[in-house]
């Protein structure tokens, strides 16, 4: 079988972001062997050698992909670095979010406006709470807890279906 | 020069959310969230998206702020809802317990993974205290609703433990007043009436191998006393007739049968199907096979590359919904385990797809010395002689140490998304996991490389075709039956 030739796109690192390509390259892992290699002024070189078994036709599509996988990159980073605290904020509400306890019976004597008010007080107090202890324990998740560590031992309290 | 109008452009930019996006064949794009909703658009829909040309109140720009595409209409509590519910199983403690009863078999399956010894091999089997002993370890788990799943080898050719953990089992459930379910998965050739009455009486719930007609099924799984395949199905229908009958003392499951899809499964769909729906069996996993442990050895013989196994997957997905267009009441596992994530945004229990993996923290597998592994596949790792995924013993370690040990950890590490250069902006991320033990034993690393590993393939493939059936109004409308609530 003949060799398959390798083949090769120049990226402006500068204007493409030496992330996008890397990750541009990485993803064509699976098909070729990338080589980046740096050039003057800020751009870099890859080379794409396919691997064992990848056809012609697949090989001559390589850098047809990368440039395509490139224009992706360069806006998944964006993308990414737009959102960074947003989905970080997100993500740590995920982590601190509880269910809404039933609405209580309207038994407290408080105007609905001043129950309302004292929920969102015990909310934002709960959050708050739930906000320092999180990341600030050893075992936030209670991984390490037993059944007995959790609930105790209690015995015999319930019957068979 | 006239001005350009207001930084339109940039402050549209702006108002897109984190987002990941796959270009599927066709020129359509998914686009999917950290909170596991999907939209699908064209490609002439994406470009306008990605540029912040969507004009506001048109059905597309309503479609992508329900969703959660457009950043300044999200709802935030109800994204942060979805994102904890469909990670609720990670605080809630390994829920699934398999204890390896014995490494001996009557079998020798041309696929065998699970690193079983000859019948008359001897110092293999788990004695009945250190199996009340893994039950007792099994029931530390803060999780309230464990499984403890007897396996092998073949668990009835060591019936006294598998007996003493069951009756142990129900006991210490009881004392804790908690749910336990118990699963036996055999392959019932050395089944009894006596036996089965034991297991119904005691709630197990029952899982056979059956890998399709009669023919495919014993050149797999090869029995040197008589026919797999008679044994599997006359059981098989032996339970099913205790759970149509059901009785007020105690609750019967319906049984349930795996599929090991080998080399000899390709082409014969329609066929393995057919047998499922001829026992009236409800769902069929078509399940592939994985080169680890024993396998890996044979897997010249019995495996495939993944574009053979997906072209396989296709064709039986197909003719499954074909069947349910004519009334046959039959799943697909593969497509409902990951229709529940895509649909209903549930987590369904299969620990092998999950951010971070099951390993340690989603389940334990007890070998029949009491070595206490990652995952039943890192225990088969261990049988060839590379502990790498073993967390401790149950004689000597405690739980704390177990769950806090340089196997859970990597494990949980090496698949976490997040830290997966691919899988980090991937579409299918919200939906998917990866396996370090595959990873380890194909490509040398807990982390592997996506690019070329055979699973991701597998995975992507599999997403790819659920989701192009989704577009399509009568498979979706089949489709999202099978998870409907």
């Amino acid at each position: 079988m003949a060799k398959t030739q390798k083949t090769s796109v120049i990226a402006a690192a500068g204007r493409d972001g030496l992330n996008a390509v890397r990750y541009a390259a990485y993803s064509l892992s699976g098909s070729a062997y990338v080589f980046l290699k740096p050039l003057a002024g800020g751009k870099v070189l890859a080379e794409f050698e396919p691997k064992p078994g990848v056809d012609a036709r697949a090989a001559a599509a390589l850098p047809a992909r990368f440039r395509q996988e490139l224009e992706d990159e360069k806006f998944r980073e964006k993308n990414s670095a737009e959102n960074f605290s947003l989905r970080e904020f997100l993500l740590l509400k995920a982590v601190n979010y509880a269910p809404k306890a039933p609405e209580p019976e309207p038994d407290s004597g408080l105007t609905p406006k001043q129950e309302k008010e004292l929920n969102d007080l015990i909310h934002q107090i709960e959050k708050e709470i739930k906000a320092e202890t999180a990341g600030g324990k050893k075992d936030p998740l209670g991984i390490t807890r037993t059944w007995e560590d959790k609930y105790g031992t209690k015995t015999g309290n319930k019957k068979k279906r | 020069m006239a001005q350009r109008p207001a930084t339109k452009k940039s402050a549209e930019r702006a108002a897109l959310p984190h987002f990941n996006f796959r270009r599927l064949s066709g020129g359509a794009v998914l686009l999917t969230n950290d909170s596991g909703t999907h939209a699908s658009l064209s490609g002439a829909q994406f470009r306008q998206f990605r540029d912040g040309r969507v004009a506001a109140g048109s059905a597309l720009y309503k479609e992508l702020s329900a969703k959660g595409f457009v950043r300044d209409m999200m709802d935030m509590d109800g994204y942060a809802a979805a994102c904890a519910k469909k990670n609720s199983f990670l605080g809630a403690g390994p829920g699934l317990h398999i204890l390896v009863l014995t490494l001996r078999c009557n079998h020798k399956c041309v696929y065998c993974q699970s690193s079983a010894v000859g019948q008359a091999s001897r110092g293999t089997d788990m004695s009945p205290a250190l199996a009340r002993k893994c039950v007792d370890f099994a029931l530390k788990s803060t999780n309230p609703g464990i499984t403890i799943e007897f396996q092998g080898g073949e668990p009835l050719l060591n019936w006294e433990a598998l007996k003493a953990s069951v009756l142990h089992a129900r006991r210490r459930a009881k004392e804790q007043g908690r749910e336990v379910r118990l699963a036996l998965v055999s392959n019932f050739s050395l089944m009894t009436e006596e036996k089965a009455r034991f297991l119904l009486a005691n709630e197990v719930s029952i899982c056979t191998s059956l890998d399709g007609p009669a023919d495919l099924h014993d050149k797999n799984r090869v029995f040197a006393g008589g026919g797999s395949h008679a044994a599997a199905v006359k059981w098989l229908k032996y339970f099913s007739a205790a759970y149509k009958k059901q009785v007020p003392e105690f609750r019967t499951f319906k049984p349930s049968a795996l599929l090991t899809v080998s080399r000899y499964s390709l082409g014969r769909e329609k066929q393995i199907v057919d047998e499922y729906v001829r026992l009236g069996l409800e769902d069929v996993f078509l399940r592939p096979l994985a080169p680890i442990g024993f396998a890996k050895q044979l897997w010249d013989k019995v495996g495939y590359a993944p574009e053979e196994f997906l072209s396989f997957y296709r064709a039986g997905l197909d003719y499954i919904l074909k069947l349910n267009a004519r009334g046959v009441t039959i799943r697909e596992r593969n497509a409902v385990m990951m229709l529940e994530k895509i649909l209903n945004g549930t987590d369904p229990g299969y620990l092998d797809m999950r951010c971070p993996c099951g390993a340690v923290i989603g389940q334990l597998a007890y070998n029949y010395n009491g070595d206490i592994y990652a995952c039943d596949e890192g225990r088969m790792v261990g049988w060839q002689g590379d502990d790498l995924f073993k967390a401790g013993n149950v004689a000597r370690d405690p739980y704390s140490k177990v769950m806090l040990s340089q196997a859970s950890r990597a494990c949980a590490s090496a698949s976490s998304l997040d830290t997966q250069p691919q899988c980090s902006r991937c579409a299918y991320k919200p939906f998917c996991g990866v396996c370090p033990v595959y990873n380890y034993e194909t490509q040398g690393s807990l982390s592997g490389e996506m690019p070329s590993n055979g699973r991701c393939a597998l995975f992507m493939g599999l997403f790819d075709t659920l989701f192009s059936l989704l577009a399509k109004p009568a498979s979706a409308k089949i489709l999202k039956g099978w998870v409907s609530k």
